[in-house]
């Protein structure tokens, strides 16, 4: 009695929580079908060759495995400067320096009521790439990417040690101004969502939140229009920027999330699986709009999907059961895995 | 810290709201528990008031009172509950035709709205027809009736308690899943058999918390009983007048309740007998607080039953 | 898809044979408890206009008027007779009984939105979790606390510490040719109806917030806001629905109220004159529905018992439109939410 009970709830919740959420997924579907020819013409984005990093990374990388650009190892802020010149030749297209890392996480571990979920994990984001967390559900992945902005801690039965550094500094040193620490480390949610209010006011949301006084409507306008020229929304939206945000349809929402997020100039963007609500076309507009995010600033992204993660990601970390299994450029972790358990979840045996 | 001037004001006023509220709940506890455990005793409880009250001010015990509220919460229920779930069901299980769907959803939040006062003067028109004297008692011979009874007020009464009945009998019966009355239907039991057993039963913490919501209304009011109860709050109720043959006779008799009892014998009213409405307002006080303990184990059930 | 075009209500079934005339009965009773429903509304509004009509239609438009006999001696000729022919009358300009509902309502209203949404703000975002946690059932009894009891707290102990503390002897006496000053008046009455409806609003607001969808919430937090700014820019943006439900609602409860007010404010029909100064706050007044309340013994006058169903009209009118407004408002200000521009 009590099964089919629980199902029917979450359903239910679902659809609660996400008002236009059914009616988006339609409004979706049909856009995909008009304009399958526009996207034909912009470009196939789930061809690998537009997002995934030159071949010779590969080669550089298969001829040097110990020489992984991301060594937990080292220290964060000051890398030897021979292994960084050992990956210059084989680092991805986005990042400029492999061993200048923007984030480093050290030994971090989180438990709920004591049950750990991360028992020491070490990750490292090197300045403009795209970070792929990857493992089977349940491994800690969104946990490890909430506790990078500090959401984690919102939960009272939280408890978090370990280090996060930004820029070589821990952010869970006492005094880290946390509002400044999200403005730098932004958030894309897995459900897209935009705040019930105009998609103008939504963008302008953190452009306003950082004003000392109430900025103008046509002050704020330029920097409006350049996040969604960023975030590929400008074009849709621009004839009804005083349209409610919730009647995007839901890849439009997210890219408008990406868009808000973009507004408050975030060094880093954490991700979280945020295509997984979206269908197949959305899907591949977002990972567009990461691939060119990406060199600009970082983005860490938690994703179910490993064909997306080998599509956008620069660097790969695979997580199981809250420990870091292994970690390293993306071709190397998806095509040739050091560990046995990598391996077994890249080819398909379980997650 | 925020660091805009407002936003630090508008935090500062939130604290300082908050100070403010438990301020004002602890001094109006205290003063309720204080003064109410300076009167009450096992004699304020179990005898009726004092021969004499009015010229020495209300004196004697609250017993008839405590009597009046559970017999309007009693009969006032016995009306509102199966009304109340009948319309409930009304509204989810049927909701055809259409128009009376519409109609009786905007009827019971007219009846939500409505001020209890406005029930008692509709109360004191209908219950004075001559025709409804078996309510009340019959005045004179100019074929109209007191409508001050306990009927009359307990049928007021149901109209206060319903809409709570309705509501979150409503919100249970819809929380139901589909696929048990399918299943239901799919044994091929009809339509009132699977109401029976399958949406009722599943739908009962939430029938019970309107039932305790509409038994607090229906306790705190004071208005319908002052006006259809009448005022005769000095007078014990006859002997013997639970006994099966007297109490058709002492339901249509007027009475009081714990509400105006207090109202009569605070200085607004005749008593003026302060001591006496502290008394009350702590044993009424002791009803609402027993009616909430009930709401939040019925809360807590529904949500451990999820 | 199967799942998306389901209807939300099952069909109805082949019922067995067996059971389908206790079906029958069944639909047939259900359907007859929900127009009783009807009828009762339309009852009400028929007994109560029809018994009051008789004021209505003696006085005209008068009757919203404010004349030049007090409100408590036209109340009494419409019981006692009028002092030159012994005749009872309907004569009634009601203008201090509205201008008493109006000025308690208006003001608790002031005085109890901004106390409750602050409050509803500390206990559902700022407090420490324990603390919300004993003041949120505490807030739920204070708002099922009987109005009768808040009359009594109200006529015993506030009442007088405002006569003590705010009425000089001096100016009571300046002003007792025209109306005695005492604890009870506007003042107390705002206040008995401040306790009585800012729990109520509090209770509502902060469920209203903690409903807030915590995507938002979160989303709001990831973009550098504090609880207070995100309360104030997203979960109060989110939540006007029940802004608009709650105050309506507290709204119709304090025009409604009878028995708090009739202890509360002094319960003489005055018209409290602005002139006074802050004294405007501390004149007695009478409401309508205290007015039903203070004259109830009065009923087997048919003159006094028209002009208290007049009252009974006036305030029914006004709860009506409180409470169709409210749903209409709220129902506007979800859709606005929902995004169905």
């Amino acid at each position: 009695m009590e099964t089919p009970n629980n199902e029917r709830g979450n359903e239910r919740e679902t659809n609660q929580d996400d008002p236009g959420y059914e009616r988006a997924i339609h409004q979706e579907w049909h856009h995909a079908l008009d304009h399958t020819a526009d996207l034909k013409a912009a470009g196939d984005p789930t061809d690998p060759t537009v997002v995934t990093a030159p071949a010779d990374t590969t080669a550089a990388a298969q001829a040097s495995p110990t020489d992984l650009p991301i060594a937990p190892t080292e220290p964060a802020v000051a890398p030897a400067a021979g292994t960084a010149t050992a990956v210059v030749a084989g680092h991805p297209k986005h990042v400029a320096d492999p061993s200048d890392l923007v984030l480093a996480i050290r030994g971090l571990r989180v438990s709920f009521s004591g049950n750990e979920i991360l028992h020491g994990v070490d990750i490292d984001a090197p300045r403009g790439g795209v970070v792929a967390l990857v493992g089977p559900s349940g491994c800690g992945k969104t946990t490890l990417l909430r506790s990078v902005n500090r959401l984690t801690e919102l939960a009272p039965t939280a408890s978090i040690t370990g280090e996060v550094q930004l820029d070589g500094s821990n952010i869970y040193d006492r005094g880290t101004d946390l509002n400044l620490l999200r403005r730098r480390i932004g958030m894309v949610f897995q459900q897209p969502n935009p705040f019930p209010m105009t998609i103008f006011d939504n963008v302008a949301f953190a452009m306003r939140e950082q004003a000392k006084s109430r900025p103008s409507r046509s002050s704020l306008m330029p920097a409006v229009e350049d996040v969604l020229q960023r975030a590929g929304l400008w074009g849709e939206v621009k004839d009804n920027l005083d349209r409610n945000a919730l009647s995007l349809s839901g890849g439009q929402q997210q890219r408008l999330c990406i868009a808000r997020t973009l507004a408050a100039h975030p060094e880093v963007i954490l991700m979280d699986e945020p295509c997984s609500a979206l269908d197949p076309r959305s899907t591949a507009r977002i990972e567009e709009l990461i691939v060119q995010l990406a060199g600009s600033l970082t983005i860490v992204i938690v994703t179910h999907n490993l064909a997306q993660a080998k599509r956008i990601g620069d660097y790969a970390a695979y997580l199981l059961n809250g420990d870091l299994i292994e970690q390293g450029l993306a071709e190397q972790v998806f095509e040739d895995p050091r560990e046995q358990s990598t391996r077994d979840f890249v080819s398909g045996m379980f997650g | 810290m925020p660091t805009r001037l407002s936003d630090r004001g508008g935090v500062a006023a939130a604290y300082a709201a908050g100070g403010v509220l438990v301020i004002a709940i602890t001094v109006i506890m205290a003063w309720l528990v204080w003064q109410g455990l300076s009167t009450i005793s096992w004699d304020f409880l179990t005898t009726g008031p004092a021969p004499g009250s009015l010229e020495q001010g209300v004196a004697g015990g609250i017993l008839p009172a405590l009597v009046g509220t559970m017999i309007v919460i009693a009969f006032g229920m016995l009306v509102a509950i199966p009304l109340g779930l009948g319309v409930a069901i009304f509204l989810t299980e049927y909701r055809q035709p259409n128009w009376l769907a519409k109609g009786t959803d905007t009827a019971i939040d007219l009846i939500f709205g409505v001020p209890s006062v406005v029930f008692a003067l509709f109360g004191l028109a209908i219950f004075s027809q001559g025709w409804l004297s078996w309510l009340s008692n019959p005045v004179g011979d100019a074929g109209m009736a007191t409508a001050q009874s306990f009927f009359c007020a307990s049928l007021m009464m149901a109209l206060i308690g319903l809409p709570p009945v309705v509501r979150s009998s409503q919100a249970a019966i819809l929380g139901v899943p589909n696929q048990q009355r399918e299943a239901s239907y799919a044994l091929g039991k009809g339509r009132l058999t699977t109401i029976r057993r399958i949406v009722v039963p599943g739908a009962r913490p939430g029938i019970a918390t309107g039932i305790v919501l509409g038994i607090g209304r229906i306790a705190g009011d004071t208005a319908i009983v002052w006006i259809l109860l009448g005022g005769a709050v000095l007078q014990a109720p006859p002997d013997g007048w639970y006994l099966p043959w007297n109490l058709v006779d002492f339901l249509r008799s007027e009475g009081s309740t714990l509400t105006t009892y207090i109202f009569f014998s605070s200085p607004a009213g005749e008593g003026n007998s302060p001591g006496q409405a502290y008394g009350a307002a702590f044993v009424l006080m002791v009803v609402i607080l027993f009616v909430n303990i009930a709401l939040i184990r019925l809360s807590r059930r529904k949500i451990g039953k999820r | 898809m199967a799942s998306f075009t389901r209807p939300l209500q099952t069909p109805t079934p082949q019922a067995a044979p067996s059971g389908a005339r206790a079906d029958t009965v069944f639909r047939g009773l259900v359907i007859a408890t929900a127009g009783f429903m009807l009828l009762v509304i339309l009852a009400i509004t028929a007994f109560v206009l029809y018994t009051g009509w008789p004021s209505f239609s003696a006085n005209g438009l008068a009757w919203f008027g404010s004349g030049d006999q007090p409100l408590d001696v036209q109340l009494g000729n419409s019981f006692l007779g009028v002092p030159e022919t012994g005749e009872p009358s309907t004569a009634l300009n009601a203008w201090p009984a509205i201008v008493g509902t109006l000025l308690t309502t208006g003001g608790a209203l002031l005085l109890s939105f901004p106390f409750a949404l602050l409050g509803a703000i500390f206990i559902a975002e700022l407090a420490p979790k324990r603390l919300a946690a004993i003041l949120d059932p505490i807030v739920t009894i204070l708002a099922a606390t009987p109005s009768v009891i808040y009359g009594l707290f109200a006529i015993l102990v506030l009442a007088p510490r405002i006569e003590r503390n705010f009425i000089p002897q001096q100016q009571a006496e300046d002003l007792s040719a025209v109306v005695t000053l005492t604890g009870a008046n506007v003042l107390l009455g705002i206040l008995v109806l401040t306790l009585m409806i800012a729990p109520l609003m509090i209770a509502i607001f902060a469920d209203a917030l903690r409903a807030v969808p915590n995507k938002w919430k979160e989303g709001a937090i990831a973009l550098g806001c504090d609880e207070w700014r995100m309360t104030r820019r997203v979960s109060l943006r989110a939540i006007r629905p029940a802004l608009v439900a709650g105050t309506t609602l507290a709204m119709g409860r304090a025009v409604g109220e009878a028995i708090a007010l009739s202890m509360a404010t002094g319960s003489i029909g005055f018209i409290p004159n602005p002139l006074d100064g802050y004294f405007f706050f501390l004149e007695p007044v009478r409401t309508m529905a205290s007015s039903i309340v203070d004259y109830s013994e009065g009923f087997e006058s048919p003159e006094l018992k028209a002009n208290l169903f007049a009252f009974g009209v006036i305030l029914l009118i006004m709860t009506a439109t409180l409470t169709i407004g409210a749903k209409l408002a709220s129902r506007s200000a979800e859709r606005r939410l929902g995004g169905d521009q």
